[in-house]
């Protein structure tokens, strides 16, 4: 992914993260509940090895296992980590959003797309508030990258990013694989080889084990998230 | 967000008139519009809420900005041969979106602003209940909850943010776990002694602090550990 003119846009991804996480820890204290009752707590958690309170089946895997590797390694607390990595998950959907856009429109139209999604306001402010929701904007930019190139890897990492990062992504990374599997099924003559289907699979698998043991660790039921417990618990 | 959305499906609706729609197009289009039903639905079935919060969906409209940015610098094009100026409508809202950024970084720090008094409000209470506690650094038994995250840290505090017990390395006392906590700190008239989720618990005013227009008030429970 780095070539040449790659590199413009990963400069300004780094850029833009290195900046906007050192004004945050140094400028903007976090005070949404979410993050710093829950994240941040998990994340000091992590970092210390208490596994039984470092994760919980609603949130996910990723986000807390980031935002822990980041408090461990750089002695930040939970509170600044968690925006260190909501900032990293905006500022780096920056690079394949920039693919898509050019792919889609050209260079220019790229730029301008990239720039308005830094500057968002709403993604903005999940970023600095410390929330995972940026996260997102990574995992659909992977997707969107996985579309255009036809890449499975790119789609794999953006369905695995989807399942673990939110409990709500299972379903939408589901519905996703299957369209995509669906389009492959459908475009014989483009002779896909096993890898277009696999890898997604894989990406899709690998999520769903992670959030499948964790939900199973701490409720007893084989499902991605204690949310389909209601609807799933009494056939499980 | 949700302006550059509704300028991309505008740019999207254009785009299909006049038959500019690639079918690469349309598959992006379609992660978002999979996103979006598959997150209402959910929605709808396990929460019972009818429409969901903008934060659930609205992440995937990362997608979209390729159709907002064409959208606008056609506008821009267009309009700027008879008013010169609409050239920059693009770098003037890039522009204003950044600036906007910045002062949401800075606004802890205006004096004036009820997160500035929050954040006051934080460090003062911080010191009196570090100042004061003497209980359990955690809980030895803590329940798990499958609607909400619990950890076992104490104190127990309920505040008028949730940065008071996390910089206290404590916890936040929530309805849902039934914590009796052990500090009460919020904006006086705000806070309700006889509330039935104190389970009865009795507090004494430690101290108050006055930021501005806002008083806050710091209050402790009497006696010893709450039967949990």
């Amino acid at each position: 992914m780095i070539t040449a003119d790659a590199r413009k846009i990963w400069l300004l991804a780094i850029c833009h993260w290195v900046v906007l996480a050192v004004l945050c820890c140094l400028f903007y204290p976090v005070t949404l509940s979410d993050s710093i009752a829950r994240y941040a707590p998990m994340a000091d958690h992590f970092a210390r090895g208490e596994w039984a309170f470092a994760f919980h089946p609603r949130f996910g895997v990723l986000f807390q296992v980031l935002a822990g590797t980041v408090v461990k390694l750089t002695g930040l607390g939970g509170d600044n980590a968690v925006q260190v990595v909501s900032i990293g998950f905006l500022s780096v959907s920056a690079v394949p959003l920039w693919f898509v856009v050019r792919r889609l429109f050209d260079e220019r139209i790229a730029w301008w797309a990239v720039a308005l999604m830094l500057v968002s306001d709403d993604l903005s402010r999940y970023a600095l508030d410390g929330l995972r929701d940026t996260g997102k904007c990574l995992g659909f930019a992977l997707l969107g990258l996985g579309v255009v190139r036809k890449a499975p890897v790119w789609y794999a990492l953006g369905l695995f990013v989807l399942v673990t990062l939110v409990s709500y992504g299972f379903a939408v990374a589901s519905v996703l694989l299957f369209g995509w599997c669906a389009h492959w099924c459908a475009a014989r003559a483009e002779k896909p080889g096993v890898e277009t289907f696999a890898v997604p699979v894989a990406g899709w698998l690998a999520g769903t084990a992670a959030v499948v043991v964790l939900t199973h660790a701490f409720t007893g039921y084989w499902l991605p998230s204690p949310h389909y417990i209601k609807i799933f618990g009494g056939a499980i | 967000m949700i302006v550059a959305i509704v300028i991309a499906l505008l740019a999207i609706a254009y785009r299909v008139r006049m038959r500019l729609f690639t079918k690469a197009e349309f598959a992006v289009l379609s992660i978002f519009i999979v996103n979006w039903v598959t997150i209402e639905l959910q929605i709808a079935i396990c929460d019972h809420v009818p429409f969901p919060e903008k934060r659930y969906w609205v992440q995937a409209g990362v997608l979209l900005l390729g159709w907002t940015a064409w959208g606008m610098y056609r506008l821009s094009s267009a309009m700027s041969s008879r008013f010169r100026p609409a050239r920059y409508i693009l770098p003037a809202a890039v522009a204003g979106l950044a600036v906007v950024e910045i002062v949401m970084v800075m606004k802890p720090h205006i004096p004036g602003s009820r997160r500035y008094a929050y954040l006051r409000a934080v460090d003062w209470a911080a010191e009196k209940i570090s100042a004061d506690w003497n209980g359990p650094a955690m809980d030895e038994h803590m329940g798990y909850s499958s609607l909400n995250y619990r950890h076992p840290n104490r104190p127990v505090v309920c505040a008028h943010t949730a940065r008071l017990p996390y910089v206290l390395n404590g916890r936040r006392s929530t309805v849902l776990d039934g914590d009796v906590p052990d500090y009460i700190c919020d904006e006086e008239g705000k806070i309700d002694l006889a509330a039935e989720r104190l389970h009865g618990a009795r507090y004494e005013l430690m101290d108050r602090l006055t930021v501005g227009k806002r008083t806050f008030a710091l209050y402790r429970r009497k006696g010893g550990e709450p039967a949990r």
